[in-house]
């Protein structure tokens, strides 16, 4: 097994120093990313931006720089109810979700000892993202409508008289819904925070007098920070671009903030819908800062 | 108020219904004692400390820890203390946060906390770490704030679990030593599981040898070296020859030992089983190749079949013709046995004072 002290040095092309060479490297395995991102991230930000600036017309826009798209953006109530609505829910629905999630995170963590066991449970909060986002949600019509399972059973035993309507198409069963649906968003990044514990870490608090609450409070809840925050980001990021959950289970009565955005765009309104679009960015900005500020992403992951 | 610190009584431990892992243990600790447990991997060592702590419930016998029963009760319940082989410190909190948890736990006042956190990182050399972060400290600068945290709580016993096991060589030396003096200036009784032969026996004031779930002795460092109990003992503890044999005559504590490796004298002692089949016991380092002229009391020849070199002995592993083996530590030799090889034809010796009998 001489043949690899052997080897020759790989001779260096004239000219060139082994520094310039690395350099030159450096220089192409950055630029790859960089030309991506500008490509299909950097651009279309850009023109969206550029795009709320210009003047609506009736099939489309016209180039130019006016404040028009915004100011209407901002003087209309309904606008702005939108905005305030989208928030209310946002408010609503993310600490749910901590409240349904942890507890399912925690259970699969600590108390699920079969590892292939954990491994079922993650996959089958997974298993619904192979099917189309519609499905996910048209499943829950045969659950919750009229004549939907849950008010057939609740008359069977006889709880209730007639089909209770705020089942579907109202705002408990929207909130509800979303829930559900973005769970894995949830579940995942906690369930994984909690699982880089180390166990003698627990067992350390306990054997220095801390009770189960209050290793819970103390040492399980401050670790698993970062993933709370992951996930809470994912589902904020997400519950900003949704506009179908509102519609076929909030029964569209109740719009969010890219319903706005999509009714625009349906209208041809380019630079109104750029507008909402640019509006929503902004709006996200001060609460992604409030997530890093609540813990330090960079570092944790 | 007892002076014993942990009483282990017939304590027995099963996990499922096929592993014994406890085995009927009784044992007493004193107070400031310092006793380690070694012995092969699933012997049960560590089974024992987690019974001590908390953390695995005896399925039959007692627990008392400073004269309170303790059997069934939480970790959080008894004043035990542990340090883990991986520190398992709290990472999101600082040095003296660490140390100050178990006094916290113990609604111990604020300002009582910071002096007692402050005296305990002085104790273990680390004062002017107290505001760092975890992530901060070396291996043997988080071992010692794992002591400290545990040391402050004053626990009537500190556990501790191959608490060397992931230091480097020469900082798991120094540590021993810190182990050593932290154990006679707090006067609190450690218990530490190892498998390291050297660490127990350098830290210990007795040591206690498990396997399958039993003792097979406990006695100080010495003792257990020079006086193994049984044969068990003899091939785990130190570097012994091991020849088997029957006894053919016992004469002022002194047996004749035929074997297939030849007749030999050795030790034996007076509460030994009245058995014929037995082994002899010598200690690779009180064998030595012979030159010629010299005669000890039991002689065996063979040819070396390879030497190691060590700092300041060399190891000979000489064959014999019966098959067995015998190592033999030359402590600084003379350059006539010095220049022995693979090969060379050797008389091995050693004095019956420092042979003994053990059975199995």
């Amino acid at each position: 097994m001489t043949d690899a002290a052997q080897t020759p040095v790989p001779a260096l092309s004239s000219g060139m120093t082994l520094t310039k060479k690395r350099a030159r490297q450096a220089l192409l395995l950055v630029a790859a990313p960089t030309i991506v991102m500008a490509l299909f991230c950097g651009i279309p930000l850009v023109s969206v931006v550029v795009f709320s600036f210009y003047k609506p017309w009736a099939y489309g826009m016209k180039p130019g720089f006016v404040l028009e798209n915004y100011i209407e953006f901002f003087t209309t109530a309904t606008y702005l109810q939108t905005l305030g609505f989208t928030f209310l829910i946002a408010i609503i629905v993310l600490p749910l979700m901590v409240l349904l999630c942890y507890p399912v995170a925690y259970y699969v963590c600590f108390f699920v000892k079969s590892e292939r066991l954990k491994l079922y449970i993650l996959l089958l909060c997974i298993v619904p993202f192979w099917t189309s986002a519609l499905i996910r949600m048209v499943a829950w019509l045969p659950l919750l409508g009229r004549k939907g399972l849950i008010n057939q059973i609740l008359m069977g035993i006889g709880i209730i008289d007639e089909p209770a309507e705020i089942l579907l198409y109202s705002e408990p069963s929207m909130v509800f819904s979303m829930a559900i649906i973005w769970s894995v968003f949830m579940i995942g990044p906690i369930y994984f925070s909690m699982a880089k514990i180390d166990r003698q870490v627990i067992e350390a608090a306990r054997d220095l007098g801390a009770s189960a609450w209050t290793t819970f409070w103390r040492i399980i809840v401050p670790l698993t920070k970062p993933g709370l925050a992951t996930g809470i980001l994912f589902v904020f990021v997400v519950m900003m671009g949704e506009f179908a959950i509102q519609k076929f289970i909030g029964g569209g009565k109740t719009t969010m903030l890219a319903n706005v955005l999509i009714q625009q765009q349906g209208l041809l309104q380019w630079p109104a819908a750029s507008a909402v679009a640019v509006v929503m960015v902004l709006v996200s900005i001060p609460v992604i800062v409030l997530i890093f500020q609540f813990v330090n992403l960079r570092r944790e992951l | 108020m007892s002076d014993i610190a942990v009483d282990l009584i017939n304590v027995t431990k099963r996990f499922g219904r096929d592993i014994l892992a406890v085995d009927e243990m009784t044992l007493h600790i004193a107070q400031g004692e310092y006793i380690s447990f070694i012995g092969p991997s699933g012997c049960g060592k560590t089974t024992t400390l987690r019974m001590i702590s908390g953390f695995e419930e005896p399925t039959d016998g007692q627990i008392l820890i400073a004269g309170r029963d303790c059997t069934h009760l939480e970790p959080h319940e008894r004043n035990t203390a542990m340090v883990f082989q991986h520190f398992a410190l709290f990472p999101h909190m600082s040095v003296a946060q660490n140390v100050e948890f178990g006094l916290r736990m113990r609604n111990v006042s604020s300002r009582e906390r910071a002096q007692r956190a402050l005296e305990m990182l002085r104790a273990v050399d680390i004062e002017d770490l107290a505001d760092r972060a975890i992530q901060q400290l070396s291996g043997g600068q988080q071992q010692r704030v794992g002591l400290a945290r545990a040391l402050v709580t004053r626990p009537d016993v500190l556990l501790l679990d191959e608490p060397l096991g992931s230091l480097d060589a020469n900082l798991r030396l120094r540590m021993q030593r810190e182990l050593r003096r932290l154990n006679t200036d707090f006067g609190v009784a450690f218990v530490h599981v190892t498998h390291t032969q050297t660490e127990a026996f350098a830290v210990s004031d007795r040591v206690v040898i498990m396997n399958l779930g039993r003792i097979e002795q406990i006695g100080p460092p010495e003792e257990v070296t020079h006086r193994p109990k049984n044969l068990f003992v003899a091939q785990f503890v130190g570097k012994n020859n091991i020849l088997a044999g029957e006894i053919t005559g016992v004469e002022n504590g002194v047996a004749t030992v035929t074997g297939p490796a030849g007749t030999f004298r050795a030790r034996i002692a007076d509460d030994a089983p009245a058995r014929k089949d037995c082994h002899v016991v010598v200690r690779a380092s009180l064998t030595n190749l012979l030159l010629n002229g010299e005669t000890p009391e039991n002689t065996v020849e063979g040819e070396v079949s390879f030497s190691i070199f060590e700092t300041s002995q060399i190891e000979f592993n000489v064959d014999l013709p019966s098959g067995d083996s015998i190592r033999v530590d030359e402590h600084e030799p003379p350059p006539a046995i010095t220049a022995l090889g693979h090969g060379d034809k050797v008389r091995v010796g050693w004095n019956t004072d420092d042979a003994l009998v053990v059975f199995e």
